[in-house]
């Protein structure tokens, strides 16, 4: 038997087909040569790339460099494809070429050498305008597939003045999270915290589209000179594509990539403070622009009893620099005037915080008024001072002592509330005085001494003092289950007793038993059962046992004898009747009580 | 006849579980009291200082108080211009005896003498500050064990059934008067326990930002402002001051109001 010669045949069909797959012999494509400029316009220092395509032919003998007038052109290499469509298979190479703008101009790539399919040949002439970027100029970055930027409202600024800052993260694909940035500045200046809101938006840089990630914050200019802003850093974490079993399909798996990125840095000029036309109540740190209101209470008190100072400033500029509005009295030493305190209260979103005061002045001495209280700040807008004064507010202070008790102390304050635009009403407080001058005078009662006390759950007497409740309670408790369960148990069914003899016994003398035989003699032998027991019970003599058994026997007989059987229903004579019951009243008197 | 001995019985007992245990332990001792004499004697003759040593020696050394002696003591401070002090000895009256009408009204005046920093208390909080902790307490559970012994006699006595509306009336108005002393009483052996509670007696005090003589002040405390005590560090401590505010004081500025310091012979073995 001859081997079959198909696994040759199919090798060889596999060779055939591999072999005009990948041989460089073409069958029915025609050879072409395309040139494709990528970047025609390109900053100074910037790459545009030169792609030569060749389809379905040999090509070869391409320069590595090739000389430009104000271009770097350079060979990068080659990518061959091969591709098998309707049974018919074509080759196509890219050959690469990197242009670097050297020098500003429109200028000229010369035509590239090569040999195709054994010719020479060359490419055509292209032309590419390189340009000079400005500084920070956004497209700089943007041939990086990620970057981050620094950027600032104004390029001078007052000291003392916060100007807005932001930063940016662009990336090519989504950024998932960014974490706090650590921006760098100079002495002269104070980088606020950044906002944890992040601004997202897509645009496009120079031909990209960027996803842009920013946070938002402040920088203040503390000493005048030249602040430098930057370079920050920050840690971005970005959704990269990724293709973790080679097989191509980088689009299906996505994972998150940390990346570390550093901004560019700003040149701020900080411009001193005019001296000219500076209020006396400014100060340092107060520039921007502010209003500012007050709320006083209570309005009507003592000399001595404290009034709650609550001042508010709110507007645009460092709430965190500034400093409480200066209380201007004619006289200060009618005033007793406590530390303020500072308390800032963020805005809501888009709008700006304000900044609250709270202060205890005590008046030593009836006065008419509440002193207006003035803040001095630099408008960095129009270069000028402004002041913001609070109108007096009217008080009604007393000498004498009978209000105190409508007063509260600085921690307690209480009252009306006075806000020093809305029209308030002055009548006085209907309370009745109380009229004293000085402490009361001492007890010169009996001397009544007691034990300190002691924690109510560690004193003896507490407990002590718990008993004749608890025995109380509890024997309420204990005497009321005890009768709910003697009532219950006084309500459960008995057993049925058994029959006792002398209702069996009274059964026999009834007339319905006595008509017929079987029901008579079933009564007689219940009674002697009944008997047998007692007799058992009561441990009678055998013989009282042994004539009871034998009359039992003998009932037995009549009733299922022979005799019985043939007539069931013939009832027994009197005569019967009567011995029965003697014996029975005789073997039941035999037995004991 | 309406009431059958048992309930009669019954009816005492309830009457002396609700008297009992509330008369304060009288106590009387010659020493103290021939002391009070003199020092009232002193007092009324202007001579405080006397005063003020033989009440201190009445409150300090011996172990049974009295709310007038603390009084009159916080009068001779006052007269003798210490009124931090003064007002650490009427707290401490209050302390025995919340509802004291000499103390409140020397505190009013001392109000409008002084601006010490007081807290306010607002609420519940202002009634249950008219008691003592253990009045609160004596009262809650007196209150619940009446509430259980209506509910326990409405149950199991029923020659009295036609009462039984009127029991748990009554069982449930005690119950919520038992909540609220209760709940008042555990308030006061917590958030608002004496105990915590300090004076300041110094004159020119401040409340510090941290620990350390050159820290920044946080509050000027003239004497007698009160304090709540937040953490205790031996020559420091940090205190809660009036308007939320928290700072740090020397120790020897400020008195607990509660307990007692003890008395000056166990205090000297110690």
């Amino acid at each position: 038997m001859s081997r079959s010669p198909r696994p040759a045949f199919c090798l060889l069909l596999l060779l055939g087909l591999w072999h005009s797959a990948f041989s460089d012999r073409l069958r029915a494509q025609e050879p072409s040569v395309s040139v494709n400029l990528v970047g025609k316009r390109i900053g100074i220092g910037e790459q545009a790339v030169l792609l030569i395509k060749v389809a379905n032919a040999q090509a070869e003998g391409f320069p590595e460099t090739v000389a430009a007038d104000g271009l770097k052109v350079e060979f990068r290499g080659s990518n061959t494809t091969r591709k098998f469509v309707n049974g018919v298979f074509s080759l196509e190479i890219d050959f690469y070429y990197q242009i670097t703008g050297e020098r500003e101009g429109t200028l000229t790539v010369p035509p590239i050498p090569f040999t195709l399919n054994g010719k020479a040949t060359a490419t055509a002439t292209q032309s590419i305008e390189v340009f000079k970027r400005k500084p920070g100029d956004l497209a700089i970055d943007a041939s990086k597939p990620y970057f981050a930027r620094l950027e600032c409202g104004a390029a001078e600024i007052y000291e003392g003045q916060t100007l807005p800052i932001a930063l940016t993260v662009y990336s090519r694909s989504n950024i998932h999270q960014i974490n706090p940035p650590d921006v760098q500045i100079s002495d002269n200046g104070q980088v606020h915290a950044f906002s944890r809101e992040v601004e997202q938006k897509t645009i496009e840089v120079d031909g990209y589209t960027f996803i842009t990630a920013g946070i938002k914050s402040q920088v203040t200019a503390l000493r005048p000179g030249e602040m430098t802003l930057g370079p920050g850093n920050i840690v971005a974490t970005i959704l990269e594509s990724s293709d973790p079993f080679g097989m191509g399909s980088r689009s299906l798996f996505t994972q998150t990539v940390p990346r570390k990125m550093s901004t560019n840095s700003l040149s701020i000029v900080v411009k001193p403070l005019p001296t000219e036309g500076r209020p006396a109540s400014f100060r340092m740190g107060s520039v921007g622009n502010f209003d500012l209101g007050l709320e006083v209470s209570p309005r009507e008190l003592q000399a001595g009893d404290p009034l709650s100072i609550e001042l508010t400033l709110s507007g645009e500029g460092s709430l965190e620099s500034i400093e409480a509005p200066v209380f201007m009295p004619a006289n200060k030493e009618d005033w007793r005037i406590f530390d303020p305190k500072k308390t800032i209260e963020p805005g809501e979103e888009g709008k700006p915080g304000r900044a609250v005061f709270t202060q205890v002045i005590i008046p030593k001495k009836p006065v008419a008024e509440l002193p207006p209280f003035e803040f001095g700040f630099f408008d960095p807008q129009t270069a000028t001072y402004g002041v913001r004064r609070t109108e007096p507010v009217p008080l009604k202070i007393s000498q004498d002592s009978a209000l105190a008790g409508s007063a509260q102390s600085a921690g307690t304050v209480a009252g009306s509330e006075y806000v020093s635009n809305r029209p308030v009403d002055l009548s006085p407080l209907a309370k009745p005085k109380a009229q004293f001058a000085d402490i009361l005078h001492i007890s010169t009662l009996p001397l009544i001494l007691r034990t300190p006390p002691e924690p109510l759950l560690a004193a003896k007497t507490f407990w002590l003092a718990q008993i004749p409740p608890a025995l109380l309670f509890f024997g309420l408790a204990g005497w009321g289950t005890l009768r709910l369960l003697r009532e219950r148990s006084s309500r459960r069914p008995k057993a049925a007793a058994p029959e006792s003899y002398r209702s069996l016994r009274h059964k026999v003398d009834v007339p319905e038993t006595r008509a017929r035989r079987v029901p008579f003699l079933q009564a007689v032998l219940a009674c002697l059962t009944q008997l047998r027991h007692q007799a058992v019970h009561q441990k009678s003599s055998a013989e009282s046992l042994a004539a009871i058994d034998q009359l039992s026997a003998r009932a037995q007989q009549t009733l299922y004898g022979p005799e019985a059987q043939s007539h069931p229903n013939q009832p027994l004579s009197e005569a019967e009747i009567a011995g029965w019951i003697r014996e029975l009243d005789q073997l039941a008197s035999a037995l004991p009580r | 006849m309406p009431f059958s001995l048992c309930n009669r019985l019954i009816l005492a007992g309830l009457a002396a579980f609700l008297f009992a245990g509330f008369a304060p332990v009288s106590l009387s001792a010659q020493e103290p009291a021939v002391l009070f004499i003199t020092a009232n004697t002193a007092y009324e003759n202007g001579d405080y200082a006397t005063a003020e040593a033989n009440y201190r020696q009445i409150a300090e050394q011996y172990r049974n108080v009295s709310p007038d002696v603390f009084y009159n003591l916080g009068n001779s401070l006052f007269r003798l211009g210490r009124p931090g002090e003064a007002m650490l000895w009427y707290q401490r009256v209050l302390v025995l005896q919340p509802d004291h009408p000499e103390v409140q009204q020397n505190l009013k005046f001392l109000r409008s003498q002084i601006a010490f920093l007081e807290f306010e208390a607002t609420g519940l909080d202002s009634w249950w500050l008219r008691f003592t902790a253990n009045q609160l307490g004596g009262m809650g559970f007196a209150a619940l064990w009446i509430a259980l012994i209506c509910l326990v006699t409405m149950v199991v006595i029923r020659s009295w059934r036609t009462w039984r509306p009127v029991f748990l009336l009554a069982a449930v108005c005690f119950l919520v008067i038992a909540g609220f002393f209760l709940w008042g009483f555990r308030a006061r052996m917590t958030r608002l326990a004496v105990e915590n509670r300090a004076i300041v007696t110094a004159p020119d005090v401040s409340a510090l930002t941290s620990p350390l003589a050159d820290a920044k002040t946080v509050i000027e405390l003239p004497p007698g402002s009160e304090l709540r005590m937040v953490e205790d560090r031996g020559p420091w401590v940090r205190v809660e001051i009036p308007g939320n505010i928290r700072g740090w004081l020397r120790a020897e500025s400020l008195q607990r109001i509660w307990p007692l310091p003890p008395p000056a012979s166990q205090s000297s073995a110690s």
